[in-house]
């Protein structure tokens, strides 16, 4: 026995361990630094029974997704601080803190990305091995004890006291992208977009940026590099190009053309799109507003090669071209540059084709030598490129979005992407609905002067 | 088996009608019901979604709002009842919740449904009251009808808005 306890602790547990005495272990050992570390963070934090089911609904469905599920309880505790953090001790238990969940913003797919993460650690057992191997030689022989004796809590109380210092110190650069790797394919698995891992990723670098001290997940690898491993791995998430015989490309192109195509006409049917010639060679953005019976130049005389409405309206995709360069840009509905999206220098880009739910964007990059066809996701940075050949053609999405079609100049492909599914709350506790006051403003008089001052704002 | 609480609370409500109505139609937005709605209640578009309809009434704090919920795995209104209010008096649910009536069976024009009066402490301080109604129907929907108000005038709240319970039609 004393030979199978030394190459648990020197090699650490299995990932794949059954459940049994080392799971429990395990779970003592977490149990035991709960306490401390939700006092630390404020206590726990009772979200509103809607938003609970709603995140419960995210963390069940990631849970489904691992391994370890039949052997460790896993649970999720929103702590109640301001702080923007999240970690996992061994034995199942996550952590979130109230100020992470409110500036993800109730996107799923970033949540997924952290909460995925953290999971990860327990699945791979980083927090114990790691608690194991600082014990050392010290633990084994008490582990051998407990092998006979799980009440031992002595030997639990050391290494649930040794798991808060290793917590401070975090796991390791290695653990934490294996975490990062596997986070985003547990993401996948649970039908949530894997690209949220690098949304996530570049929140986090504007976070940074914003305030360099905030030392957000301060224990963790560069963000920057961790970006880059991430979005690495998305094209992973999507399939080889299938090339498609002709009976199913009929289908596939006549199922993805039910849905609104024109993407010169906006979805609301008011602004209507011409590229118009200019001077020499270069091609202007007309808007044709049909409600004001007029029509007015976006972009000024920027060179606009291509324009895409997205189908809420909401966007107005175009792409110009800089002489050197060329770039996607992002207008709202009043013609104002809110993104400038993608820049591509020494290519031309076309083929902007949206998919059907305006969250994800498909052109092709053209750098003279080859075609490439790039999927990025809007208003984000995240983007994966999906294939590179001599010609890219005829792109388009099919109808449910679940993958690209183009055409090689001879045959037709298709590319699917990763299967998302939307959160789904069963059994939704009927919502309370409170009057919201309208504030008026305090008229105050000042000799002839009348003045009216900012109504108070009381927030709950 | 409706209990009395319902049939009581129905009853009165139908009962308390004016002689001549001035009230507009509302058709639920997902084509589930339709109803009457005294004209000088507001609807709320900035509350509202495609699940979600509200309207302010000529008070402070009175309001009534239809919700459809989707999907509701239970099979008897009560229990689904029982648990919406479970989880509103627990962690993360309302303030100083309180229990004033039921849950008690009830039907809406044919179709089983249960409701229950309860209160508790709003954001602004002082003590609402509601009467909500579930009716169960099928494919996983439900429907909630919320009559709300605070204590002094919640009784000629619910007096106002008994058109809403009367002239109530399902559309399927």
């Amino acid at each position: 026995m004393a030979v199978l306890i030394t190459l648990l602790v020197l090699g650490g547990f299995p990932a794949a361990a059954n459940g049994g005495f080392m799971d429990q272990f395990e779970r003592s050992v977490g149990a035991g630094a709960v306490p401390e570390l939700v006092k630390s963070y404020g206590g726990e934090y009772d979200l509103p029974v809607w938003e609970r089911q709603w995140l419960d609904e995210v963390f069940q469905r990631l849970v489904q997704a691992t391994a370890r599920k039949d052997v460790i309880p896993y649970s999720l505790t929103v702590l109640n601080s301001s702080e923007l953090n999240a970690f996992a001790v061994p034995g199942g238990f996550l952590f979130i803190t109230r100020g992470l969940l409110r500036d993800l913003n109730g996107d799923p797919h970033k949540l997924a990305a952290v909460l995925g993460h953290e999971l990860a650690h327990v699945e791979l057992k980083h927090g114990i091995n790691n608690v194991l191997r600082q014990l050392g030689m010290t633990v084994l022989v008490e582990v051998g004890m407990m092998w006979l004796d799980l009440a031992n809590a002595e030997v639990v109380r050391v290494a649930s006291a040794t798991l808060l210092q290793l917590l401070r110190l975090g796991w390791g650069r290695e653990a934490e992208y294996e975490a990062d790797l596997l986070g985003q394919k547990l993401a996948a698995a649970a039908g949530f977009d894997p690209a949220g891992a690098v949304m996530l990723m570049d929140y986090l670098l504007s976070i940074e940026s914003e305030e360099p001290s905030a030392g957000i997940f301060s224990t963790h690898p560069p963000s920057a590099s961790r970006r880059a491993r991430a979005a690495q791995e998305l094209a992973n998430f999507w399939s080889d190009p299938v090339k498609l015989d002709e009976t199913t490309a009929a289908k596939v192109l006549g199922d993805g053309r039910k849905y609104p195509s024109d993407p010169r006409k906006d979805v609301i049917g008011r602004f209507a799109v011409e590229l118009r010639s200019g001077d020499n060679t270069t091609t202007n953005l007309v808007i044709h507003d049909t409600q004001l019976q007029e029509e007015r130049m976006w972009l000024g005389d920027q060179h606009v090669t291509e324009a895409a409405w997205s189908p809420s309206g909401q966007y107005l995709a175009v792409v110009v071209d800089e002489g050197e360069s060329q770039g996607v840009w992002l207008l709202d509905r009043y013609g104002r540059v809110v993104h400038q999206w993608r820049q591509y220098p020494e290519s031309r880009l076309s083929s902007l084709e949206w998919d059907p739910a305006g969250k994800r964007l498909a052109y092709v990059v053209d750098d003279g030598a080859s075609a490439q066809l790039v999927v990025g996701y809007v208003p984000e940075q995240a983007s994966v490129a999906l294939y590179r050949g001599s010609h890219v053609l005829d792109v388009q999405w099919v109808e449910d979005g679940s993958g690209v079609v183009f055409n090689d100049g001879s045959h037709w492909y298709l590319v699917e992407g990763p299967q998302t599914q939307p959160v789904v709350v069963f059994n939704p506790v009927p919502r309370v609905v409170e009057r919201r006051s309208l504030l008026s403003p305090t008229i105050e008089r000042d000799g002839d002067t009348i003045r009216l001052t900012r109504p108070q704002l009381q927030v709950p | 088996m409706i209990r009395p609480l319902a049939v009581v609370l129905i009853l009165a409500l139908a009962a308390a009608l004016p002689a001549v109505a001035d009230n507009s139609v509302f058709v639920d937005p997902k084509g589930l019901f339709q109803t009457s709605i005294p004209r000088e209640w507001v609807y709320q578009a900035q509350q509202s979604s495609g699940n979600l309809s509200v309207f302010y009434g000529p008070g402070n704090y009175n309001l009534v709002y239809f919700e459809v919920l989707e999907p509701v795995t239970y099979e008897d209104a009560v229990e689904y009842l029982y648990y919406a209010l479970s989880h509103l008096k627990g962690p993360g649910g309302l303030e100083s919740f309180q229990m004033e009536e039921g849950p008690e069976q009830a039907m809406l024009q044919g179709v089983a449904g249960a409701s229950a009066a309860y209160s508790y402490k709003a954001s602004s301080g002082h003590r609402q009251f509601e009467l909500r109604v579930i009716a169960l129907l099928g494919e996983d929907q439900a429907v909630s009808i919320t009559f709300s108000d605070e204590q002094g005038s919640f009784a000629a709240t619910k007096e106002a808005l008994a058109v809403v319970l009367e002239e109530w039609r399902w559309l399927f």
